[in-house]
């Protein structure tokens, strides 16, 4: 039987990226169109946050998918996508964040990749 | 829209990877990143034939991308192009590949990431025999531009 070929990993492993990511983007859907809007994401304490310049359209209990992710080449894209409620949250400790709008994501679903991990299961 | 407005220009020439939002049959949000180059009016995208990003086009064609300018030198903001996508099967036209090409695997940083990974060549080829549908390719053209700034 043929082996299968995955570049999925366990979003653990992308720690770092998804405390730093270079780019961040939510999308959601706006008067019936999709709409994606550039974030700062962050993990804290386990929950995906995110924070949306405060002109952004208000997300609270609407679905958002989260996507974080770096690299130009093939070997190199990585990333991490979650899916979810946005939910209101405070700024977290640390974040200089007045004019910006903050949610945690009521997580239904998370992938992560990385290309570099490429392998046969 | 004026595909020879200089910031559009700037930012399909800055950027390296389009994050892609569309929405599904049942009205859900999807985002995807996704390679591109463009030609003319429109931004080519590679893809599958059948992953989530061309079936949802195929109902719903409108997108909104993100486009980073990561490789400009100093990108003010990032840019959202409003557009309208069609899915296409195999892949894109030779002068859209020759500057994928280009772009992603022929560069100087890019060739160095490639020979790095000459041993992982075979495990991409599969990889990619897995995709489902095949090889498959999203065109978009744009219909406006918004300078959004960085949170």
């Amino acid at each position: 039987m043929a082996r299968h070929v995955t570049r999925d990993v366990a979003p653990d492993a992308l720690r770092n990226l998804l405390d730093r990511p270079p780019r961040a983007t939510v999308a959601f859907v706006e008067a019936g169109a999709p709409d994606a809007l550039p974030a700062h994401a962050c993990v804290r304490a386990g929950r995906h946050l995110f924070a949306l310049a405060a002109t952004a359209p208000a997300l609270e209990g609407r679905e958002v998918v989260l996507l974080v992710d770096d690299g130009p080449y093939w070997f190199e894209l990585r990333g991490v996508s979650v899916r979810g409620i946005a939910v209101r949250a405070a700024p977290p400790p640390g974040d200089d964040a007045s004019d910006l709008g903050w949610y945690a994501i009521d997580v239904r679903r998370v992938l992560a990749w990385d290309y570099g991990a490429i392998r046969e299961e | 829209m004026d595909a020879s407005d200089p910031t559009l220009r700037a930012f399909l020439a800055g950027s390296m990877v389009a994050h892609v939002a569309t929405i599904s049959r049942a009205g859900r949000p999807f985002l995807t990143p996704l390679w591109f180059a463009e030609d003319g009016d429109a931004m080519y995208l590679t893809t599958g034939l059948e992953t989530r990003a061309a079936r949802n086009v195929v109902s719903r064609p409108d997108v909104s991308v993100l486009l980073m300018g990561e490789a400009m030198a100093s990108a003010e903001g990032v840019l959202r192009v409003r557009g309208t996508a069609t899915r296409h099967a195999g892949l894109p036209p030779w002068r859209v590949l020759l500057r994928i090409a280009a772009k992603y695997y022929v560069g100087p940083r890019a060739l160095r990431s490639e020979l790095a990974n000459v041993r992982r060549w075979r495990l991409r080829a599969l990889y990619y025999a897995q995709v489902p549908g095949g090889a498959g390719h999203l065109c978009i053209v744009p219909t406006g531009t918004d300078l959004l700034r960085r949170p």
